[in-house]
């Protein structure tokens, strides 16, 4: 059939027998034919002069979800084709450049894979046997399920869980509407130690640093060549090429650790033991910026007689980095500082002592005194400080019932909002302290992400309704009893979402191309259904949108065509910034934290021995590639042709005595499950360590791209939980690695 | 019934047999086994003898056990889910893969949307047509099967008031959209049904679409007026 296309296309460049036949054939069908297309579902007659062709060359603004970074875009669309995405310019996210996911969109656009029409499950759960079936059959069945579990079991029985989305506010407002407190996010997978660690020291996160004037960065396992968060690692390059001094410690030679200055293969956990010498050496070497720790911060006497036995030299045993080394970071950072800053990182979930470790990173920032300074450590900023208009709505049910997360029972210090995931999938497996019937999942991938897929397997054995909002078939999909599709975000409206000075909108660029919603639609409509329609006072999104933006002077249809608004800034008459005052409880910087002493943790941060890998044991480690976005892309053709499965990345002389050769295939067992996949072999790698990149080993059949690529590490991981944070520790599972019998 | 009339019921039964089997908004005596039944019967009708058409015998047997079955089903409502449940399979969402994308563009390009998705568009708007709000994507194969029975209702049309040229010219345009996208993609999208679907419903209606098709493109090449069917038997064989 190949060779008769391409006579075709041949033929068509002189004049085509239906072109040349076109318009008297045409006409005659048409003249006849236009009261008698009953019946036809797809085809219609065009209106006298509507334009049939999909629209002319447009570009149109919008907001990228390859990933959760929400940079700004710019569709270019052919023919109602959307044909190149490129970064917006006018966007801080992006700053004109898109990543290779952003680049990517347009591939999830037309992936023939994709979520087409509501789904219901048919067969036994996990059967994949699902049938299409109208938006109003599959949201009566989903209301009525809430509806019953809430009426015979309480609306806690309920589970609902979101991932960082534009529309999870509406969802947030589904669930507290609702009335249920359980609540899973992918937070304690990812942050909570980084967030928790720098509110409990600053009162606010710390986002990075002032990259165009700093001279010196630590980063500890913050990979931004492969962890994009697209303008920091603009930023970051931008501050390689300057030539500022970049340590980064990382056990794995990743992409960023090739471009710093340093790359120290620290053992996994031993940070903990590198920051607390940093700081110790800082101390007693008075390197530190005194007029600051008096001014700003409380508790510096403690931490100096507490950190006197961290020396350089007990560090190295810990952390593998040779006290030399360590000394000669800590002066190198001092003698920059205040144009130097330890990075807040990111994903932080990687051993027992990392909500320590980012305790030590905090408190090393605030000894340089570099807080606000050129150069120096920055709040988080961001989306805060902009008010967008609300539809008025009554306030919520009141909420008794216990958290399933076992916040704060167990987790005395865990903010509500970041919660302790994997707890909350051990409390629906344990039945304990009540059982859950039900699970909502909004753009969450949790049978792949929460460590131990065995488990997570198991509890949901116990759940009456499993409903997932996706826009891809994914494993959570597989396994739930309701499959609601998402419009992609490229033809979808979101609420709005705020960066720096400007407000931006998520458009469609194109027409949806199957039956889908937007979340804000579907969560509206599952909340009218279940009699929630007063939290949902809106008809559609550009009445949802309208009223966001009834505080700043500009039209929706304006918003629309430029894609943001840019919000005067208010006149400050000239004032001097006041004094830092600090959102603690002393006000000040905390180097001593009364509130974690009052529940017995550790208010100045100490080492604690953590298990250490048996002779022929790895550290399992896992992290991000460029190309891919957690589980979610790696269905994306265009982004598999790049990075079509994962490897396990293992040390040249670990594989040679095991005799397993770069491209063998591999088995890596640990306590709780055993998974095979290609070995790399490479130097560039601790030997105790081996490493895979999260997001492959789907399950779910449905992704003829993804399907069966790779290993997934959840499957390998155990689930090991941080009593402080709630973070999931992901590098302190130990498993042993061996030629897979072929 | 004639020829002509027998095409437009044909590609009308074929694009309903693409809609959920279960569907009720299209009425429910439109839906499974009823389909079937007309898609036989029409065929029948059209060609006498079933043996000289593309229902050779042994696809006609299956077809009309397929009806007995139907008929002595005593779970119908069971049924309709099962093959429901097949339909989302085969052409919406699967798991495993999807087995047969109806998209002509995903048989070229791997994607939706592709060339032919925007050629098929361009086409349809030739003739004053549209993809409905809520319709299938130009290159789905509901959509070209109503295409198609849209040129042949003009053909009747232009046979009924005796315009022969008209009618040659839509002739002439059913050929040209059947040779550039039809034969693109058809024999591997049935070809898929025929070895992956658990259902004999499907796989029968994928051996009757692929058959009838080939012959359609033999009978509008080579037009004669007696027994068409007669003439491309032995080609159709090979398919």
């Amino acid at each position: 059939m190949k060779s008769r296309r391409y006579e075709n296309e041949t033929f068509q460049k002189g004049v085509t027998r239906r072109r040349f036949l076109g318009a008297s054939a045409g006409t005659i069908a048409a003249g006849v034919m236009v009261s008698n297309l009953t019946g036809f579902r797809s085809l219609a007659m065009a209106e006298e002069g509507a334009d049939t062709s999909g629209g002319k060359n447009v570009e149109i603004p919008s907001i990228c979800e390859m990933c959760v970074w929400r940079c700004g875009l710019i569709a270019k669309v052919r023919d109602g084709v959307a044909y190149k995405l490129e970064g917006n310019p006018e966007h801080p996210n992006s700053r004109g450049r898109l990543c290779p996911k952003g680049n990517a969109g347009i591939m999830t656009l037309y992936d023939p894979d994709r979520l087409k029409s509501p789904l219901m499950r048919v067969g036994e759960r996990g059967s994949g046997q699902f049938k299409q079936v109208s938006w109003d059959e599959a949201l009566d069945y989903v209301a009525e399920g809430m509806k019953k579990i809430k009426e015979q079991h309480g609306a806690e029985a309920m589970v609902m869980s979101s991932t960082h989305n534009l529309a999870q506010l509406q969802f947030e407002n589904l669930l507290q509407a609702y009335g249920t407190p359980n609540y899973g996010t992918q937070r304690s997978l990812c942050f909570n130690a980084m967030v928790m660690g720098f509110t409990m020291t600053y009162g606010t996160e710390a986002v990075g640093g002032d990259y165009p004037n700093t001279k010196y960065i630590i980063y500890n396992g913050r990979n931004l060549l492969e962890g994009i968060a697209n303008s920091e690692t603009q930023d970051f390059m931008a501050a390689v090429e300057r030539g500022a001094h970049v340590v980064v410690l990382d056990p794995r030679y990743s992409k960023s650790a090739a471009k710093a200055s340093e790359w120290l293969p620290v053992r996994p956990g031993g940070d903990l033991a590198f920051f607390l010498a940093l700081n110790h050496v800082i101390i007693k070497e008075k390197l530190y910026n005194k007029k600051f720790v008096d001014e700003y911060t409380q508790g510096f006497d403690e931490l100096e007689k507490g950190i006197k036995e961290y020396t350089p030299e007990w560090a190295e045993k810990e952390c593998d980095i040779s006290a030399k080394k360590i000394v000669q970071v800590a002066r190198g950072f001092a003698k920059a500082a205040p144009a130097a800053f330890a990075h807040p990182n990111w994903r932080t979930s990687n051993t027992l002592n990392s909500f320590q470790a980012e305790r030590a990173i905090a408190i090393l920032n605030a000894l340089v005194g570099n807080w606000k300074q050129p150069g120096g450590l920055m709040p988080a900023g961001g989306e805060g400080g902009m008010e967008l208009g609300v539809i008025p709505q009554p306030p919520y049910p009141r909420i008794s019932a216990m958290r399933l997360d076992a916040v704060p029972m167990r987790y005395p210090l865990v903010p509500l909002n970041l919660g302790v995931f994997q707890e909350l999938r051990d409390a629906i497996l344990r039945g304990k302290p009540y059982q859950a019937k039900g699970w909502l999942i909004y753009r969450q991938n949790p049978m792949m992400s929460l460590c131990d897929r065995a488990k997570t397997l198991e509890a949901i054995k116990n759940l009456d309704l499993i409903v997932t909002i996706d826009i891809i078939p994914n494993d959570t999909a597989f396994y739930s009893d309701v499959i609601l599709p998402e419009s992609s975000y490229l033809e979808r409206y979101d609420p709005l979402s705020v960066a720096g000075s400007k407000v931006f909108l998520r458009q469609p660029v194109v027409p949806p191309l199957y039956d889908t919603k937007s979340g804000l639609e579907i969560f509206k409509l599952l909340g009218d259904r279940v009699g929630l329609n007063e939290f949902f006072n809106y008809k559609n999104e550009d009445e949802y949108l309208n009223a966001q933006l009834k505080p700043f002077k500009v039209t929706l249809d304006d918003l629309k065509k430029k894609g943001y608004y840019e919000v005067p800034a208010r006149h400050e008459e000239g004032k001097k910034p006041e004094k830092d005052v600090f959102q603690t409880p002393s006000g000040k910087i905390e180097i001593v934290s009364a509130p974690l002493s009052q529940v017995g943790f550790d208010a100045v941060p100490k080492w604690k021995d953590l298990p250490k890998p048996e002779a022929n044991q790895f550290y399992l480690l896992s992290g991000k590639v460029a190309h891919h976005t957690q589980s979610s892309t790696q269905n994306n053709q265009w982004l598999a042709e790049f990075v079509p499965e994962n490897h396990l990345w293992i040390h040249t002389a670990s594989a040679s005595s095991r005799g397993i050769k770069d491209g063998d295939m591999v088995t890596v067992e640990s306590k709780v499950g055993k998974v095979t996949l290609k070995a790399k072999v490479t130097e560039g790698i601790r030997p105790d360590c081996v490493w895979m990149n999260f997001g492959f080993g789907h399950k779910a059949k449905g992704l003829s791209t993804a399907y069966g690529k790779g290993a997934l590490d959840s499957d390998v991981h155990e689930s090991i939980s941080d009593r402080v944070s709630g973070s999931q520790a992901l590098s302190q599972t130990m498993v042993t690695v061996s030629k897979a019998a072929v | 019934m004639n020829h002509l009339n027998a095409r437009i019921h044909v590609y009308e039964i074929l694009a309903s047999l693409f809609r959920p089997p279960d569907d009720v908004s299209s009425g429910a005596e439109e839906c499974g086994g009823r389909l079937l039944e007309r898609l036989l019967n029409t065929v029948q009708e059209c060609c006498g003898i079933s043996a000289r058409c593309c229902l050779r015998p042994d696809l006609m047997e299956e077809i009309r056990g397929l009806l007995r079955a139907f008929e002595e089903d005593e779970d119908q409502a069971g049924t309709l889910t099962r093959l429901a449940a097949e339909h989302t399979r085969l052409f919406v969402n699967a798991f495993p893969t999807l087995v047969a994308p109806p998209y002509e563009s995903f048989y070229q390009e791997g994607r939706v949307m592709g060339k032919a998705a925007l050629d098929c568009r361009s086409i349809y708007a030739e003739d004053g047509l549209t993809v409905r709000e809520g319709g299938e994507l130009p290159d789905h194969i509901l959509t070209q099967m109503e295409y198609l029975r849209f040129l042949c209702l003009g053909e009747k049309r232009a046979a009924d008031e005796g315009e022969t040229e008209a009618r040659g010219l839509l002739r002439e345009r059913e050929l040209s959209f059947i040779e550039e996208h039809i034969l693109n993609w058809l024999p591997e999208f049935c070809g898929r049904i025929q070895s992956n679907s658990h259902e004999p419903y499907y796989r029968v209606l994928a051996r009757f679409m692929k058959n009838f098709m080939v012959l359609e493109y033999r009978n509008l090449n080579h037009p004669v007026e007696l027994d068409p069917f007669e003439e491309v038997f032995n080609e159709v064989k090979k398919v």
